[in-house]
């Protein structure tokens, strides 16, 4: 059964027209034309699953194509991000803080790393959860310390 | 009333159905930010392909005025369909009918989709959303809660069962979860616990809310009864197909492989220099991974649980496999209490299903400590030694650094039947650190020594460039081969295809007795 | 003229001192001629199309241009190493620089060029200016003289709007515009510190804005036996960012009578300094006719092919043959003049939003064919693009029998045109072509920024397209995940050992 498809041209969601008709000329290539009764255009469409981009004369627009369910998700996605609320980032196991990776203001990526604590005779590793702000860094280098202690705060 | 009128009739009753609770306890559910039952199941399997069986069961109950109260469906919605093509048994509770409690009718409706999902060999899948047992029913509804762990135990290792708490699951309901393959919690919208916050602070004092006592962080965090934390529904419900796309759909059959995949992210070059050079830095295990597998097809299992451990389903050329692998830059990547209960039972699951197991081991050893050892290290460490020990699915393994003492035997040693053992440049397999060896083999010559650091010192370097490598294992045959990090997918791809018929039994047993 | 004492060389071995498009242009020259052609490349072009073009290739240094095609000492030894007894230069890079063509003659060398001297007159527009305006040419109202800070200029007299220009520069680079007096000393420390940046020189100057107007540019070919041939001239008012998107030939804006006032101060300009090989003159023309000196650029342009197309000169060849001390035939000083023709430049970038370049891969490219059509381009499908150059993809050029013929042409090789990946300057060239103002010749250099601005909106139109193709092409598509499943395993064996397994 052919799904129905929430499409949106840059950005602008659009409601699919019938009667078009795709026969691919060079699949490899992308090229492809698009015809309705009498009206026909060449276009290079490039793309798979729900990132395409369709040029027609020249102008390479990028399209979404969703079904019902990765909209859903799309949106939840954007919601669940738009949640987040400080994380506090603490100390999984007791150790020595041996290096900050990074400091208050700072802008960091996921996976970001924001400090070295020494344990178990090697060098750990914290990385940011997820990508933000710091706002807060709660020790210093040379500070032991426990599991469950606050490392620094990220927005 | 003629025939029409009956065909009329069939229509409104279906009409009716679809309401579940009614509207307003449907527009409640929304603002709670969920999703009813039948919204969640058209997200869940593709589209138009739900199979709705019972809609028209009705409970029985008479006592309490219940007779009045009829609700089509009688808060659970039940049937079959397919996701990517491949057939699935579903339930899904529906919190706008009594608030999803479960009734006597409500648990043979569950039961049936149980049953056939075990005659049909494909996996169930099962949406709490339920405040528990409907208490105007009485013992009847324990018994339907105990119809289904039984099936749930029955079908264990039969069919793959996955949970998925989308709201309250608690008292006796839990041990479904429990018992099924995974658990998916929601954040911020479900939780589970044996008792509640209130009996709780009745009768330890200790105070705490819905969220802290069994909320989905604390499931996933600290106790380990979830394996998947999702931040809203139709994440949840999208992370459910992707495992399936993982999972054969019954014991018999093999794991689904892909035609198509992309090459692994990490280059053979990244992949190469991963290993710091001091043996006190650490590495993202993470990154090992991503140089092994397709890109993009790893789903971690229990990522906030035992951090030190990594588990997850991924592809190796389209087959999947589960992955095992320490995660150095945690607690060294020592094996614990939680890491080895974690491993354990991926390992044991990977084994019901015929998926094969991967496992990358850079161990030092277990956690040293009173707390481990009155807490039982030994038979939790045992849990793992005998997963891997009993699993006749096929294990590669590849040691990258570490593979220290008991837990080198532990983590899919060829000596416990791993098929294929792989070491990179970088293994050092011992029964102990170079440290910790020099200071006991040469403690006497070191003491009588002039300079006893510099001896030291000394001994160290001599001990490691003599066992701090992979070379005296491999001219035993412990290891297969040493390879370059570079080599490791290329090998393991065409291992898991040498594997592929493998044939291996265990001997005749009602079943084992492992360490719980 | 003055004539050239250097003596004839016959040339056997070209060293192409560029990259893309051009260096393709000029190893096609040099093979119809029968000379070997040496390629010369940087690591990010290792497997670049023009690599392919030549008989063989050299490696000039690591990717930055800097490094490479800019690295004088690099060039040389590349050209030592290879045997070349010639060096062509293409245009950008060190096409103007009299530093590398001094170095090549000094090498024993010949340079492929206007003489070294030439551009160190002409290379300092200021400098110039001076020149050509004792010669009787007419310049753009303005300075003669470096604009220092805290000058008061007469701006009365200078006329507003100006443009501040970089004397050492060109390109677009080192410009600033003012509108009233007050704006001077902020844009004019703008425009030093860019042209600082940009030429090692902030020497700026001040010249009135001539607007609206055209630009256009005569090309010139001069033998050594001092002959001069005025090849027709080109309109290239399609610009933006002071660069050249479309010129053609002849322009629409001039006539016979303007053509001869042109060529007149053409020659003059060309009279100034010792010239031979090719280089073109630029002026402004304005809406009365009037036309101001803008500059002589003494190097081989990208939109030579315009007037290659109008007049059936190889002109390449030519700067070969001048190079071996020829003399130019009558047919090369007179030549006929035929039809009308146009060049639309493929950049990579993106007319909707500023002419912003892009990055990226080139996944599918058709050029167009058929009657009159000449694609000059150094593409080919999976082509990355490197940010260290120019993005200039390719020229699509078009000849026809007249004008609108010439129009109707491009607008079908502009249809036939396919290219996926990113997004060029295709979608810009093929509004314009549909422009009125276009179809009947008025335009000028306002056009890009006035009339195109950020691009059209999307028409409904086109959305719906773009909307179907791809959903039509993601229903094509297989599923991506797998639909195996439910097969029992394939061999005998499998399925014993399943079964076994299972009896446990």
């Amino acid at each position: 059964m052919t799904p129905s498809y929430r499409v949106t041209v840059s950005d602008r969601e659009v409601a699919l027209p019938t009667g078009w008709e795709l026969t691919w000329l060079d699949r490899a290539a992308g090229v492809a034309r698009v015809a309705r009764g009498e009206e026909a255009h060449i276009v290079v469409v490039e793309g798979s699953g729900t990132e395409w981009h369709v040029t027609i004369a020249g102008r390479r627009v990028p399209v979404t194509v969703r079904t019902r369910r990765e909209q859903r998700l799309a949106e939840a996605e954007v919601a669940s991000r738009q949640r987040g609320g400080p994380i506090d980032v603490r100390a999984s196991l007791p150790g020595l803080v041996v290096a900050l990776g990074a400091a208050e203001g700072d802008e960091v990526e996921e996976g970001h790393p924001l400090l070295t604590i020494e344990a178990m005779k090697m060098q750990n590793e914290v990385r940011a959860p997820h990508g933000g702000r710091v706002v807060h860094v709660a020790v210093a280098a040379g500070q032991t310390v426990a599991t469950g202690a606050l490392l620094l705060r990220l927005e | 009333m003629s025939t029409s009128d009956k065909l009329a009739r069939l229509a409104e009753m279906r009409a009716q159905a679809l309401t579940g609770g009614g509207e307003r306890r449907v527009a409640q559910q929304h603002d709670r930010g969920k999703l009813t039952a039948r919204e969640r199941l058209e997200l869940l399997v593709d589209e138009g392909s739900f199979v709705e069986l019972d809609e028209f069961v009705t409970h029985r109950a008479t006592d309490f005025g219940l007779a009045e109260e009829l609700y089509l469906g009688d808060g659970v919605v039940t049937g079959y369909g397919a996701i990517d093509g491949r057939k699935v048994f579903v339930y899904a509770q529906d919190f706008t009918v009594f608030g999803g409690s479960l009734s006597e009718a409500h648990a043979e409706k569950i039961v049936k989709v149980m049953d056939l999902a075990v005659e049909n060999g494909a996996p169930i899948i099962g949406l709490s959303d339920s405040g528990g047992a409907r208490i105007q029913e009485g013992v009847v509804s324990l018994g339907g809660y105990a119809d289904i762990f039984l099936r749930n135990t029955l079908a264990s290792g039969v069919v793959p069962q996955l949970s998925l708490v989308m709201g309250p699951c608690a008292g006796g309901a839990v041990y479904s979860p429990a018992i099924t393959d995974f658990t998916i919690m929601v954040d911020g919208t479900s939780y589970m616990f044996v008792t509640g916050p209130n009996v709780v602070k009745a009768v330890t004092h200790e105070e705490i809310d819905f969220e802290g006592l069994g909320g989905a962080r604390v499931h996933n965090e600290t106790s380990g009864v979830a394996q998947f934390l999702s931040d809203g529904e139709p994440q949840a419900l999208d992370l459910a197909r992707t495992l399936l796309g993982y999972w054969p759909g019954n014991n018999v059959d093999p794991p689904p492989r892909m035609g198509e995949w992309a090459e692994p992210a990490i280059g053979g070059d990244e992949l190469d220099a991963l290993v710091p050079d001091s043996p006190q830095r650490s590495y993202d295990m993470h990154r090992a991974i991503a140089g092994i597998i397709d890109a993009g097809s790893f789903t971690e299992v229990s990522e906030h649980f035992a951090r030190n451990i990594i588990c997850g389903f991924a592809r190796i050329e389209g087959r999947p496999v589960g992955i095992v692998a320490q995660q150095p830059e945690v607690l060294a990547g020592v094996l614990d209490i939680d890491s080895a209960d974690k491993a354990a039972r991926f390992v044991r699951f990977c084994d019901c299903f015929n998926i094969p197991l991967v496992t990358l081991v850079d161990v030092p050893g277990f956690l040293p400590g009173v707390d481990q050892e009155h807490r039982g290290i030994i038979r939790h460490g045992a849990k793992l030694l005998y997963a891997y020990s009993e699993a006749t699915v096929p294990k590669l393994t590849v040691i990258t650094r570490k593979a220290y003492g008991g837990a080198y035997d532990v983590m899919s040693s060829k000596h416990v039947r791993g098929d294929l053992n792989f070491a990179w440049p970088t293994a050092e397999i011992a029964v102990m650190g170079v440290e910790g060896a020099v200071n006991i083999i040469f403690r006497d010559r070191i003491e009588a020594a002039e300079d006893p650091e510099s001896e030291r010192a000394r001994l160290v370097a001599e001990y490691e460039e003599r066992f701090a490598n992979p070379y005296v294992a491999a001219a035993r045959g412990y290891v297969d081969a040493v390879i370059l990090p570079s080599e490791t997918r290329a090998r393991l791809a065409s291992g898991l295809a040498m594997l592929e018929g493998k044939r291996q039994s265990l001997p005749p047993k009602k079943h084992g007795n492992i360490p719980l | 003229m003055r004539k050239d004492r250097r003596p004839a060389a016959r040339i056997g071995k070209v060293l192409v001192a560029n990259r893309g498009e051009i260096a393709i242009r000029v190893m096609r020259a040099c093979r119809e001629l029968g000379i070997r052609s040496i390629a010369v490349y940087s690591d990010a072009d290792a497997n670049a199309p023009h690599v392919e073009s030549a008989d063989e290739a050299q490696r000039i240094g690591p990717a930055p241009a800097t490094e490479s095609y800019l690295h004088i000492p690099n060039l040389l030894e590349a050209a030592r190493v290879s045997g070349a007894d010639a060096v062509h230069p293409g245009y950008g890079f060190l096409s103007e620089s009299a530093a590398f063509a001094e170095a090549v003659e000094a090498a024993g060398l010949v340079w492929i060029g206007p003489p070294p001297a030439t551009q160190r007159a002409l290379g300092n527009k200021l400098a110039a200016r001076r020149a050509v305006v004792d010669a009787g040419v007419p310049v753009v109202p303005g300075l003669m003289v470096p604009l220092e800070d805290g000058d008061v200029p007469d701006l009365a007299e200078i006329g507003l709007p100006a443009m501040l220009k970089a004397a050492a520069g060109g390109g677009g680079r080192g410009m600033r515009r003012i509108e009233a007096g007050n704006e001077l000393p902020a844009a004019l420390a703008a425009a030093r510190r860019e042209a600082l940046a940009a030429f090692a020189d902030g020497t700026v100057y001040l010249e009135r804005l001539v607007s609206p107007a055209r630009h256009v540019e005569v090309q010139l070919l001069g033998d050594r036996q001092g002959n001069l041939a005025c090849l027709g001239e080109r309109d290239c008012s399609v610009q933006r960012r002071h660069q050249k998107l479309v010129e053609e030939s002849p322009s629409p804006a001039v006539t016979p009578a303007i053509r001869e006032a042109l060529y007149d101060s053409a020659r003059r300009v060309a009279g100034t300094v010792a010239f031979d090989n090719a280089a073109t003159v630029e002026f402004l023309l304005d809406a009365e006719g009037r036309h101001f000196f803008l500059e002589m650029n003494t190097r081989l342009q990208v939109e030579h092919g315009v007037t290659e197309l109008v007049t059936g000169l190889d002109l390449v060849a030519w700067q070969i043959r001048i190079a071996q001390g020829e003399r130019l035939p009558a047919e090369v000083l007179e030549p006929a003049l035929r039809g009308n023709a146009v060049e639309v430049r493929i950049y990579a970038e993106d007319p909707w939003d500023g002419f912003r370049p892009r990055a990226g891969r080139v996944t599918t490219w058709r050029e167009p064919a058929g009657p009159g059509i000449r694609v000059d381009a150094a593409v080919r499908p999976g082509l990355e693009l490197t940010p260290e150059y120019d993005p200039l993809l390719g020229k699509l050029m078009v000849h026809a029998v007249d004008r609108p013929a010439m129009v109707a042409r491009l607008r079908r090789a502009l249809d036939e045109t396919l290219i996926g990946g990113l997004q060029t300057d295709l979608g810009f060239h093929r509004w314009l072509v549909d422009q009125p103002g276009f179809a009947t010749g008025e335009y000028d250099t306002d056009l890009v920024a006035s009339v195109w601005g950020n691009g059209p909106e999307l028409v409904s139109g086109l959305a719906d397209l773009a909307a179907t193709a791809a959903a039509e092409a993601r229903a094509a598509q297989p599923p991506p995940r797998a639909k195996a499943g439910g097969d029992p395993p394939g061999s005998a064996w499998a399925a014993r050992a399943r079964a076994e397994a299972l009896r446990q």
